[in-house]
Parts: structure tokens; sequence; C-alpha cells
């Protein structure tokens, strides 16, 4: 490197000797001189070193970057193919399977279809069967539905005139039953009267006291006791 | 002694105290024993033994022999078809029932028996009942008809009338 080459070699210093003031000071003024002028040597190397430095550095960076540049292209490469490769294979894989699938597929899907025609058919038969037993029966049910109209509308027209009948005949046992009550109070009115007679002139008269009235009643009856004791 | 001729049942007079079919048997029966004493009587007067008693004779019988003028001393014969005649007329003596209200006293079954055989038949003989319930009067049943000569009998019959009356009254009410 260029830097380390200009490189200078430390310089070997004198003896100073503390007790000369003169001496001190003109070598501190020379040293100081020296020191100013050291630096800005230095300075003046070290921006040279660093202009170098700078220009190696930009061209290192440069040559890495391009050097970089082409690995990495070589890697994407490399990488890109292999993933081509395993993307294909596992294309060709993936169509396998996918062509194994539909065969099966295609086959289930053949099978579903004849069992589901067999099915339908099946169905279809099952359906018109029923269909033909559900006519039947819904024809007899309208015929046996018209017939308990019938009936009904009848019943009703029957219950009517038994209503009326029955008005009727309600209100002549009405009346009838009102006329008995009235015969029946009559006449339990008069067995009243009957039975207080009886109870209020029993034992009233003893044979001797009834006997011109039992003799007159017999000779009214006399002719037809006569004639019966004669038979 | 004159024999009087014998009368048959359909002939015989009852008397008043005769009222029923009871008195007829007790007449026969009367009749019976007398016969009995009778010829007990004749069997020991035939045989020399004077017997001084005379039969008693009860005065229901007496006045039946009077009525129909028959003597009881008569020969054994013209008794047992006393006797005969006198259980036919039980037979055949026609009888009327008559229910009564009271107790029948035995004055007025008389004269009701004596209505009977001078109206209705000479030998009627009646069979007494009795029925509180008839009040007064009498239920008279001959051999077919039955006579309700009751008072509860006429109140009945007149119930109809009475109804009459009460209705009518119900109706002005």
């Amino acid at each position: 490197m260029g830097i380390f080459q200009r490189k200078e070699e430390p310089r070997k210093k004198a003896p100073i000797d503390e007790s000369s003031d003169g001496v001190q000071q003109f070598f501190d003024g020379y040293f100081a001189d020296l020191r100013e002028r050291g630096r800005s040597h230095f300075e003046k190397a070290v921006e040279e070193n660093m202009q170098s430095f700078k220009t190696d550095l930009d061209a290192a960076v440069a040559k890495a970057d391009t050097e970089l540049k082409a690995h990495i292209s070589r890697r994407l490469d490399d990488q890109i193919a292999e993933n081509s490769e395993i993307i294909t294979h596992a294309q060709e894989e993936a169509l396998k399977s996918l062509t194994g699938s539909a065969q099966a597929l295609q086959q289930q899907h053949k099978q579903v279809t004849e069992t589901l025609q067999k099915n339908v058919a099946d169905q279809q038969v099952l359906l018109n069967a029923a269909f033909e037993e559900n006519k039947a029966g819904i024809a007899a049910m309208k015929d046996a539905q018209a017939q308990a109209l019938q009936a009904l509308a009848q019943s009703v027209q029957g219950l009517q005139e038994q209503n009326i009948q029955l008005a009727q005949a309600m209100q002549r046992n009405v009346a009838a039953q009102k006329a008995a009550l009235v015969d029946s109070f009559q006449e339990n009115m008069g067995q009243i009267v009957e039975h207080y007679l009886l109870g209020a002139l029993g034992d009233q008269y003893d044979l001797k006291a009834q006997l011109p009235s039992i003799i007159k009643q017999m000779e009214v009856n006399k002719a037809a006791i006569a004639e019966d004791m004669k038979l | 002694m004159n024999e009087p001729q014998l009368k048959s049942h359909t002939t015989f007079a009852l008397p008043p105290s005769v009222v029923s079919k009871i008195d007829i048997s007790h007449l026969a029966t009367e009749l019976e024993a007398l016969d009995g004493v009778l010829n007990a009587m004749a069997i020991r007067a035939k045989a020399g033994m004077q017997d001084q008693t005379r039969p008693v004779v009860s005065e229901q019988l007496t006045e039946f022999l009077r009525l129909n003028s028959l003597k009881i001393e008569a020969d054994g014969q013209s008794r047992i078809a006393l006797i005969k005649e006198v259980r036919l007329l039980k037979e055949k003596a026609p009888i009327i029932h008559m229910t009564f209200a009271v107790e029948a006293d035995k004055q007025s079954l008389q004269q009701l028996v004596q209505w009977l055989r001078t109206s209705i038949h000479p030998q009627a003989v009646v069979r007494v009942g009795l029925q509180p319930g008839l009040v007064a009067g009498v239920y008279l049943r001959t051999p077919n008809h039955v006579h309700d000569l009751s008072l509860r009998g006429m109140i009945q019959s007149s119930r109809g009338l009475l109804v009459k009356e009460i209705g009518a009254l119900r109706v002005r009410s």
C-alpha cells in the first residue's frame, strides 16, 4: 500500500540540557518549527494517502461490487434453474396426480351417474306407482267426500225437520202437560175435599141410623138386584 | 096326629132370626141333634121306659118350624127328610154380600133380611162384611153385580161435579 510506503523513520532526538535556557529556547523554537513543518507535511501526506486510499477503495469497492453482482447472478441463475427443475418435476407430478384424480373422478362420476340414473328410474317407477295410487285414492276420497257431503246435507235437512217436529211435539206436550197438571190439580183437589168429607163424616152414624137410607137405596136398585138373583 | 105336608127347600119360609148360611147350618145341626134325641126317646118308649124329659129346641128353630107349620115330633122318616131339605136349603139359598162401615147389630140385620125376603127373594141370606172406609151406607154384592150404595161411592161418583166446580172457580179467579 502507498500509504505505508511513504512513512518516515522516527528521528533520533539530541540530549537536552535542562540547565541551559537559551539553548532551550532555541530548541523550543526549532522544534516548534519542526513540529509545524512536520505537521503540515504530515497533513499533506495524510491528504495524499487519503486520496490514494480513496481511489484504491473506490476501485476495490467497484471491483467487489462487480464480482458480487456476478456471483449473485450466478447463484441466482443456479437457484432459478434448480427451482425451475423442481417446479417442472412438481408440475409433472401434479399433472400426473391430477390426471389420475381426473380419471378416478371420471370413473366415480360414471358410477355415480349410472347409480343416479338407476335410482332416478326406480324413483320414477315408484313415483308413478305412488302417483297412480294416490290418484285413485284421491278419486275415492272425492267420491267419499261427495257422499259425505250429501249425507251431511240430508242429515241437516233431517235434523231441521226433526227440530221442527220436536218443537211442535214439545209445544203439544207442554200444552198437554199443562192441561194434565190442571186436571190433576182439580182431581187432587177433589180428592182432598172428598178425603176431608169422608174423614169428617166417618163414625158419625151407626147402622140403625143408616138403615132407612140403606133400604131406600136398595129400593132404588131393587129391580137390578132381583134380576141378578134370578140368574 | 095330623101330619102336615113336608115342604121342599124351595118353599121354606125363613124367620128373620135366620140371617146367614151359618144360621141355616145351625138349624140343620140342631135338627140332627133333635132327631137323635127323639129316636132315643122312641126306643126307650118301646122298651117300656117312660121318659118325661122334653128335648130343648132353640127359639130360632122353633120359629122356623112355626113359620113352616112343621112338627118335630113326627116320625123319623119325616125328620130325616126335613134335615135333608134344610141341608139343601143351606146349599141353594141365594147369598147377598153386604159390607157396612160399622159393626152390624142383629136387629138391623134382621130388618134388612126381612126386606130382602119380601122384595128380592124369600130365601135370601146375607154374608156380612166390615169396611170402615165406606163411611156410611152399604156395599152390596150379588152373584154377578156389585152395588156401591155407600157414602164413599156416592162422593166418588160425584167427584166429576166437584172437579168441574173447582175448575169453574179457578177460571173465575
